[in-house]
């Protein structure tokens, strides 16, 4: 749980985060999108209070962050880096031991607690007497969070975590941490100019610009009540591939037609929270298929799902 | 080379103890330069703003020559361990801060922020993070420190603080190759060495690094150690040798053989022997019978009684074709024949030593006290003669008087060339006719010139004039020399002791010493 009410932060004349306020509820992941001095990476880093702010208040788990020693703080956050950050000088089993060491736990319960993350992320155990110099990009990237999870904090700041990942390796890790079930647990900022990593990881994104919050809301709102026109036009470039990944067929449901004849017994039913690039996915292999919406049927076929979604994002008859 | 070899053999004894006491000097310095100059060098990566000034500090002292910071170290902290121990330290501190300093600010800013981020404190940070990373670029600068001070460790016999400079400077002194060849060749193998090993160190990465860092920092002290294990019993009196007076057939050699006596000399740079016996750090020393300084710090010369040293009556040494050439200056030269005696020498000395009198007016008031003194005349000067003389004040003062008695009673222009090495190179330069006369010993001239077989120098010894006329046959007949008549001084190795001590301990002579030093402890 984070509180963030009227954050702000000057370099000398420059206003660099200006008001900025959000909440980020437990268990949720807010991510922070925005090009390049958008002030989105100086508001994560002054929640480890890797820097200060001018003004304004920060809560973490209930309690006001500048009461507390700002190591013993770090120690119960999980920061994630771009490029990893890892230690080049310690091996991976010492890499993901740093907080756990830096905590005083024993021995014992710190082994355990690595092999158990090097499962987790399919880490194999030979890498855990290697140097980070020794692993592929991807690898690293793992072993950054299983260091940033290792002495299980409520609370994970990511700073741009796949930034120097090429796009393909890009996409198996995101979908990997997003299954982890210890990812799902935690509260989450993250930082990133990639949209398509803020719709798919975001439960809620806050775009950012010039230092001022523009908009927070999960994707759908962004894309169907943007706040104003820096917004709108912030997602044009990928509207269309943005949309199929925000939209489920139940959000189109209102502006389809039921099937008046039970489905077809070849077809297969999908459920109604499929988003619609997988539904186009399952449909474009020629496979009938039907969702159910309350107590109706609805086939799915591609012209009526491009019909349905146009009048839903152009705000056509319901 | 065999000569090289069997000097290595016989005096390996002190060839080892040598090579202790260096790399003890160089790794004692080394860890009180890594004790100073890392937490300075960590201290200036925090406070940016001193950086500049601290390294510019060390930069200067650095380009100070080791000699000069020698020099101005003795003042200071006297002679022996000390002044060589902080001339080394400080050479020593330029490449472990600056190394420091630049392996630390090369850490890359993402880690450092990881390194936060994950809750470590400033001092973990540092421990963990930043100095482990700057390991391989602080050994480069420990390795750079550790070569230089092998090296300058070589100038700790200057100030009797051993080392392998010991044979360098004795070897220089006796001009003798292979003594100095004994000593340059360890000392350049081992800067080879502990190049070699510390460049391997530098390779190391992660915990063969650590590893590495542990074994040096256990290494270092020990080596240090190596400082304190060649020391021997002292006798009942220290006594501080000039590394020539040690080496040399008719000075320590010959005392030992004449008298028995059995001393283990510090050896120490003879224009610092009468400072460390002033100062009481050394008790007995080996000077010249005509320093100003036996005056200046009130020295008993002791009565050579057996005739151990040979006699080195101070005479001008002329080229016979100059002489031919202006028959003036014959007669001129020779109106200062037996006009300055041992005790007049020796006030002279003292006036330009201990007085800082220059040695233009120190012997322009010797030339009036003795009515010798003429203005130079005014005439136009065409010709001219080249004066030379070794690199010690005594022969800077009588060049003066050369010069101003021949300027004031002949039209010859006069050039000198003070400061000329040493005995070779001033006969040599006079030979050649670089150098038309300089004011030369009669020992000197026997010894280190004509070097006659022993049984003629043993029979010399103990007769001054027949040694002066000798020297002078031979000369003439070789060499075309001409030495004329002594100036009336002999200026012989001597021991000295400090007046007070010398009066109670009632020691006059040599004979005395041997008997005070061999006498059962009371």
């Amino acid at each position: 749980m984070i509180v963030i009410r009227n954050l702000t932060k000057r370099f000398g004349d420059q206003l660099a985060v200006d008001a900025v306020s959000f909440e980020v509820g437990a268990r949720q992941t807010l991510v922070l999108l925005g090009t390049s001095g958008s002030g989105k990476t100086t508001t994560l880093k002054m929640i480890n209070r890797l820097i200060e702010p001018t003004d304004g208040l920060i809560e973490v788990n209930g309690s006001d962050i500048r009461q507390r020693r700002d190591y013993e703080l770090r120690r119960e956050i999980g920061y994630v880096i771009q490029d990893s950050g890892l230690f080049p000088h310690y091996t991976i089993g010492e890499n993901i031991a740093t907080v756990p060491q830096l905590l005083g736990w024993d021995a014992p319960t710190i082994r355990r607690r690595t092999d158990e993350l090097m499962a987790m992320l399919r880490l194999p155990a030979k890498t855990l007497s290697q140097y980070p110099g020794q692993l592929s990009g991807g690898q690293r990237q793992r072993v950054g969070l299983a260091r940033a999870l290792a002495a299980r904090p409520t609370v994970l700041l990511m700073d741009e975590p796949l930034g120097a990942l090429d796009p393909v390796t890009r996409l198996g890790i995101r979908r990997e941490f997003l299954s982890l079930e210890e990812w799902q647990q935690k509260t989450i900022v993250l930082v990133t100019h990639d949209i398509g990593e803020a719709f798919e990881l975001g439960d809620r994104i806050g775009l950012m610009d010039g230092g001022r919050l523009q908009q927070i809301g999960t994707p759908k709102d962004l894309l169907l009540r943007p706040a104003n026109a820096f917004v709108r036009r912030f997602f044009d470039d990928q509207r269309f591939i943005l949309q199929l990944q925000a939209f489920t067929l139940a959000d189109l449901a209102s502006h389809m037609t039921a099937t008046p004849t039970a489905p077809d017994p070849d077809s297969s039913e999908l459920s109604s929270g499929t988003s619609l690039a997988n539904a186009l996915e399952g449909v474009a292999r020629g496979q009938q298929a039907f969702f159910r919406h309350r107590d109706t049927c609805i086939r799915i076929q591609p012209a009526d799902l491009m019909a349905a979604l146009s009048q839903l994002v152009n705000g056509g008859p319901a | 080379m065999q000569d090289f070899f069997s000097f290595i053999h016989q005096q390996s004894d002190k060839l080892v103890q040598q090579t202790l006491t260096h790399v003890g000097l160089t790794f004692l310095s080394l860890c009180l330069a890594l004790l100073i100059g890392v937490p300075l060098g960590i201290l200036i990566t925090r406070q940016r703003r001193l950086a500049a000034f601290v390294l510019g500090l060390a930069g200067v002292l650095q380009t100070v020559p080791s000699i000069a910071l020698l020099g101005f170290l003795i003042p200071v902290l006297g002679i022996g361990v000390g002044p060589a121990l902080v001339a080394l330290f400080l050479y020593a501190l330029l490449p472990i801060i600056r190394n420091t300093y630049v392996g630390i600010t090369e850490v890359s800013p993402t880690l450092r922020e990881a390194a936060r981020g994950m809750g470590m404190t400033d001092f973990q940070v540092l421990t963990r993070l930043e100095l482990p990373l700057a390991l391989p670029v602080l050994f480069a600068g420990i390795r750079t420190a550790t070569v230089i001070n092998v090296g300058v460790a070589t100038l700790a016999a200057y100030v009797a603080a051993g080392g392998l400079g010991e044979f360098i400077f004795g070897g220089i002194a006796l001009n003798n190759p292979t003594m100095i060849l004994a000593g340059a060749i360890p000392a350049a193998l081992l800067a080879v060495l502990f190049d070699f090993l510390l460049a391997k160190v530098q390779q190391f990465s992660g915990r063969g690094l650590r590893r590495a860092t542990l074994t040096i920092l256990l290494l270092a002290p020990l080596l240090s150690g190596f400082y304190w294990l060649p020391k021997e019993q002292q006798g009942k009196l220290v006594a501080g040798f000039a590394h020539e007076f040690y080496g040399r057939a008719d000075g320590y050699p010959g005392l030992v053989r004449r008298y028995g006596l059995q001393i283990t000399p510090m050896l120490i740079d003879q224009n610092l022997m009468y400072e460390a016996i002033h100062r009481k750090q050394v008790d007995l020393i080996s000077g010249y019978s005509t320093d100003g300084r036996v005056k200046a710090y009130d020295l008993r010369v002791l009565d050579d009684n057996k005739q151990a040293f040979p006699p080195y009556q101070a005479a001008l040494l002329v080229r016979q074709a100059t002489l031919n050439r202006y028959p003036e200056l014959a007669p001129t030269l020779n109106r200062l024949a037996n006009r300055i005696n041992d005790s007049v020498m020796t006030e002279l000395n003292y006036r330009a030593d201990y007085q800082h009198q220059s040695p233009e007016a120190v012997a322009r008031t010797f030339l009036e006290e003795i009515h010798l003194y003429r203005p130079p005349g005014t005439a136009p000067r065409t010709q001219s003669i080249t004066l030379g003389t070794k690199v010690f004040t005594e022969q800077y003062i009588l060049a003066e008087i050369l010069r101003q008695l021949i300027e004031g009673h002949t039209s010859l222009r006069v050039v000198a060339k003070t400061g000329l090495g040493g005995t070779q190179i001033c006969f040599n330069a006079l030979r050649t006719g670089a150098i038309d006369l300089y004011p030369e010993y009669s020992g000197t001239g026997l010894l280190v010139i004509l070097q006659p077989p022993p049984r003629v120098a043993d029979s010399l010894q103990a007769r001054p004039e027949a040694l002066y006329r000798y020297v002078q046959a031979e000369f003439r007949r070789r060499y075309a020399l001409n030495w004329l008549t002594p100036l009336g001084f002999n200026n012989t190795y001597a021991l000295m002791m400090r007046q007070r001590e010398a009066r109670q301990l009632g020691i006059q002579s040599i004979t005395d010493l041997q008997r005070y030093l061999t006498a059962p402890i009371q």
